[in-house]
């Protein structure tokens, strides 16, 4: 599979937007940008590494001069652990007014539920990645928030030199209790 | 400072098949993006007229497109015209063999220019972690040794535990 590479998936949903939708989307992504309350609830889901998203009004032609589309496009484009009909449903789980806000304004969206229609939405606009490297492979999101605590910590004990074999060990298990979740 | 950088660009008529099979014949091991200092991840993206399951009238494919396109993206810790050198000079003649199949394409001389004219900026980006790639690698590994060395010392006496840590981590 060119979209995945061990535990990291890429996926391209590239779909027109209606009229309207270009207003829509920079108020929308306006309001993502500086309210926390609306990427919150996807930070603490921790299966998405890095995602972004891309309003065509241009696009290049047959002699490489940008030209405006007729209709704009959405580019969107995520790198995450899973597959696409997870990813999908997880976002209409926990942020279901988001994730339609995020769609409504494009082409035959059926809107996320029921999920059999929108699922055949998102294989209709799924374009499959070419080539796809992600540069921690074996590593899922959870991982990496997993590490960075460990991290955090193990550089809070003491060195053995600075204290006592007996201070030592009890601040070694201290920071096993507290960190072991993350091991 | 994590960019997310993608370039965009028209693929000539008829030449999206030769770009496909080329792009898709690089292997993942020796992805061209793992020599690129400061790169999380990156993609190829060949958008031709038939997605995987289209069943939409022609006039609706290419997700709206005029004609094929292939974007190149990337999530990176360095300024973009830089990583963009790093890429430019890992791939070599493949840079050639990738976007001489595109419109405008200058050639290797004057690639970063274009390619910096073909960006698109996001509308808006996300990251659960926005940390730098080296950093997590190394989180990454230390946790990996801190887990083994965690197991491998379970009861041992104080003195025991300071002297393997020691021997372990400290160098």
């Amino acid at each position: 599979m060119s979209d995945q590479h061990g535990q990291a998936s890429a996926v391209s949903i590239v779909v027109r937007i209606r009229r309207l939708g270009t207003a829509w989307f920079r108020l929308l992504f306006f309001g993502s940008r500086h309210l926390a309350y609306v990427t919150n609830p996807i930070k603490k889901q921790q299966f998405i590494h890095f995602c972004h998203w891309m309003v065509l009004t241009h696009a290049p032609d047959q002699s490489g001069v940008r030209r405006r589309l007729s209709r704009p496009v959405l580019w969107f484009e995520s790198n995450y652990d899973g597959d696409v009909f997870r990813y999908m449903d997880t976002f209409t789980r926990i942020i279901p007014w988001r994730q339609r806000a995020a769609w409504l304004p494009t082409d035959r969206f059926p809107d996320i539920s029921p999920p059999g229609p929108f699922h055949q939405w998102t294989l209709d606009n799924v374009y499959e990645t070419t080539h796809y490297w992600c540069a921690y492979p074996n590593a899922t999101t959870r991982d990496v928030g997993r590490s960075l605590r460990v991290e955090e910590a193990f550089a809070q004990l003491p060195s053995p030199d600075a204290v006592s074999a007996e201070e030592f060990q009890q601040a070694w298990l201290a920071f096993l209790n507290v960190r072991q979740g993350d091991l | 400072m994590i960019s997310h950088l993608s370039i965009l660009s028209a693929v000539l008529h008829g030449h999206d098949d030769e770009l496909r099979s080329f792009v898709a014949s690089l292997s993942v091991e020796h992805s061209p993006f793992a020599s690129v200092p400061g790169t999380h991840n990156g993609r190829f993206t060949v958008v031709r007229t038939d997605p995987l399951t289209r069943t939409d009238p022609p006039s609706l494919r290419s997700g709206g497109l005029p004609h094929p396109m292939l974007m190149c993206s990337a999530v990176i810790d360095s300024p973009p015209a830089e990583w963009l050198e790093h890429l430019l000079s890992v791939l070599g003649p493949d840079a050639d063999r990738i976007w001489s199949h595109c419109a405008g394409w200058p050639g290797p001389e004057g690639a970063i220019p274009w390619l910096l004219q073909q960006r698109v900026k996001p509308w808006l980006t996300f990251a659960t972690w926005k940390t730098d790639v080296t950093r997590m690698k190394k989180a990454l590994q230390l946790r990996e040794h801190v887990e083994r060395f965690a197991v491998s010392t379970q009861g041992l006496a104080a003195a025991d535990l300071s002297a393997r840590f020691r021997s372990t981590f400290i160098k």
